[in-house]
């Protein structure tokens, strides 16, 4: 009869599992219930079982890193989330507690309380998996290369990104409290903003480009998405605004709009230049003589505009430019001409009226000068000179040709390289036909031809 | 401040030379409490908490300085240099033994030897290599830290952006034992478990002491090979003891290992 009635201490009654482990970490001691959950048989997991065996890989770490240690010093864990692995494979959540016994500071027997708490740790599971949501969502916000600032109805700021750390100035710890529209806002820009508070509260997104002020009180160049924040309720909650740096953007702009009208203005130049050279040599050569004196000082023209673009910037190099006058000429030799002088940035503005003139001089040397015989020699040199306003002083020297005459006519050669030259470079032009060759020589401020007037 | 004061090094005991002791994943420098003092009376002994552990001053947990061992590798540097210290025993647990290593590597001078308690170089299974983990092993740990660490999350309201200002929870959280700020924690095991030292270990060139357990779960036998075929001057000694924390479970045993090894300089 006695042996029906079951001892109150029958550990397998318990709904709770049971485990003693020895100082190995081997199990010694299950209950019933603790088996039942794991599938085990008491033959394969007392003295045979080592702890970590029915804990998941990950669990395994955790108690080694964390559990054993805690039992190991301060005698005890408690309410330790962990997953028990079945042997085939399954696994399900308990918590644990667990008290160490130790004998001369070593662990000699540790006993534990095992809970299932499949239900618990589902929520618990799903709260982890909804965090890890929301932390995923501010790493996105803190990565964001846009400026976003959170407020709420009153626009006191609640949320400020690194992006808007680093456009505005302001630290997150400066601005937080603060009043975003105060802040940031232009005076001038407050009345806009709050007529269309209303419309924004409605629904709507205000995008625009505008002007923000930053800690030090310049503005900056952003564009900008206002909107409301709703809760689930669709409630107005706050507000949300997207700041972008859209400087360099306005700056690159504005660089392609001046270039539109500086394209502009040199066309129009351009045409003024060509109906010139056109009028002028049709009035000196006619019929079938025509076309190859207009397409050469085209050509001239047109390799100033290489020059120009190639040099990428607005300033052309004046030794360059000299040479670029002779490379129609593909029959005079290297020896026969010599160019020479310091470094010289013409600007732009001057540099087709001093390549003209130097292709005019090429031209003429060619056809009547020095470089139309093989004696013949041509040097183009020229300097600055001193003092508190330099000049650039160019000389064009002919020598060795054949006998020069001065010409008759007053054509358009000797206004290139005369007066509109003169005129473009508030300079001056001297000419003398010496018996052995043309002595050109052009003296302007340097101020005018580098563009620093 | 300075790094002896951000790592609460504790300096005892008295000798010519200096042993250090670098407490690994998971725990502080309370890990040390039943061996270090056995060496007192020969050495200077040094003990500190990796920071984001113990009495560290956390608000110094820079996530990016710390996302390899080379941030924690530069503060053992930075101690040993502060303390004016040369040819130093260091001896690391676990993942501190990599930190040793990383140390070892960059300044000779100031490490002499190495004792590393249950290394592995790398803890996942990459081609031939076995380090005994998965990818999936880790995040299933950062699974159960997080849960573990639920009751102190900050703010499970989803906020749009920002740290929630944290309650003074960390100087209550730090002294307890084996217990951190939760972030601190996930981010330790990333750079713990997905990092591969094995190039590093190569490289050491000093004599090392190689304390394994016979059964030792987080360090399979294949890393154990691993090991006695790398470490150029390495001596690997498997103690009769079993976890991962023999310095804890066997101190006795653990401590006679390291004075064999240590046996001539002692003798110096």
């Amino acid at each position: 009869m006695i042996h029906n009635i079951r001892p109150p201490t029958d550990l397998d009654l318990w709904p709770g599992g049971l485990m003693v482990i020895n100082g190995d970490g081997v199990i010694t001691t299950t209950n019933a219930t603790l088996r039942s959950w794991l599938e085990r048989d008491k033959v394969s997991l007392d003295g045979e079982t080592r702890v970590v065996d029915i804990l998941t890989r990950a669990s395994r770490i955790f108690f080694e890193t964390h559990l054993r240690p805690l039992l190991l010093l301060e005698g005890e864990f408690t309410e330790i989330s962990l997953d028990l692995e079945r042997p085939d494979g399954t696994r399900f959540g308990v918590y644990v507690n667990a008290r160490a016994v130790r004998t001369d500071g070593e662990l000699s027997e540790a006993y534990f309380c095992i809970f299932k708490n499949e239900q618990r740790q589902a929520f618990e599971r799903e709260l982890v998996d909804r965090r890890r949501d929301s932390d995923e969502f501010r790493s996105l916000v803190e990565s964001s290369p846009h400026a976003i600032v959170s407020s709420d109805k009153d626009f006191k700021i609640h949320a400020w990104n690194p992006a808007a750390e680093r456009l505005f100035g302001y630290t997150r710890e400066e601005v937080l409290g603060q009043r975003f529209n105060q802040l940031l806002l232009p005076a001038e820009e407050l009345p806009a903003l709050d007529a269309r508070i209303p419309d924004v509260i409605a629904g709507e997104v205000l995008r625009s480009e505008s002007f923000r002020l930053h800690k030090n009180g310049q503005k900056i160049n952003v564009e900008r998405s206002f909107a409301a924040i709703r809760d689930e309720n669709r409630t107005h909650t706050g507000f949300v605004t997207m700041y972008s740096d859209i400087t360099v953007r306005k700056e690159s702009e504005k660089k392609i709009q001046t270039l539109l009208h500086e394209i502009n203005h040199r066309s129009k130049n351009l045409l003024t230049i060509v109906e010139v050279i056109a009028r002028q040599t049709g009035r000196r050569y006619h019929g079938e003589a025509f076309l190859p004196i207009f397409s050469n000082r085209l050509r001239s023209l047109a390799s100033n505009q290489d020059i120009l673009l190639n040099s990428g910037s607005v300033y052309v190099d004046l030794e360059e430019l000299a040479r670029a006058q002779f490379t129609h000429l593909v029959d005079v030799a290297d020896t026969q001409t010599s160019l020479s002088g310091p470094t010289v940035h013409l600007d732009e503005s001057v540099s087709q009226a001093v390549g003209m003139a130097i292709f005019e001089l090429v031209t003429n040397a060619a056809k009547y000068g020095a470089l139309s015989q093989e004696s013949g020699r041509v040097e183009l040199s020229w300097e600055i000179t001193s003092g508190e306003k330099p000049d650039l002083k160019m000389c064009w020297h002919e020598t060795g040709g054949p006998p020069v005459t001065p010409p008759t006519g007053s054509g358009f050669g000797s206004q290139v390289t005369g007066l509109l030259l003169e005129t473009t470079t508030s300079g001056e032009t001297q000419r003398e036909f010496a018996a052995d060759g043309l002595l050109w020589c052009f003296t302007a401020p340097m101020a005018v031809l580098t563009g620093q007037s | 401040m300075s790094k002896v004061e951000r790592c609460a090094v504790k300096v005892t005991g008295t000798g010519e030379s200096a042993i250090i002791f670098l407490h690994g994943y998971g725990c502080d420098s309370g890990m040390w409490r039943k061996m270090a003092p056995t060496f007192e009376s020969r050495f200077k002994v040094i003990t500190y908490d990796l920071m984001g552990y113990g009495q560290s001053a956390i608000e110094h947990y820079d996530r990016a300085r710390y996302a390899t061992l080379d941030g924690h590798a530069d503060d053992l540097i930075d101690i040993l240099d502060e303390l004016e210290l040369s040819d130093v025993i260091a001896v690391g647990h676990s993942v501190s033994a990599m930190t040793v290593a990383l140390a070892a590597n960059r300044r000779r001078d100031l490490i002499a030897k190495n004792v590393m308690i249950c290394p592995s170089p790398s803890y996942m299974n990459d081609g031939d290599y076995s380090g005994g983990f998965e990818e999936s092993d880790l995040l299933g740990l950062l699974d159960i830290l997080e849960v573990n660490y639920l009751g102190w999350a900050s703010d499970m309201a989803p906020a749009i952006m920002g740290t929630p200002d944290r309650p003074d929870l960390g100087a209550e959280l730090t002294e307890s034992f084996c217990q951190t700020d939760p972030d601190i924690a996930k981010h330790f095991a990333k750079v713990t478990f997905l990092t591969d030292h094995r190039e590093d270990v190569k490289q050491v060139a000093q004599p090392t002491l190689v304390l394994q357990c016979s059964d030792d779960i987080l360090v399979p036998d294949t890393v154990r090979a691993w090991l006695e075929e790398n470490l150029q001057r390495g001596e690997q000694v498997l103690l009769d003891a079993t976890g991962h924390c023999p310095h804890m479970s066997f101190p006795a045993q653990t401590t006679r290992a390291i004075s064999a090894f240590l046996q001539p300089t002692a003798a110096q």
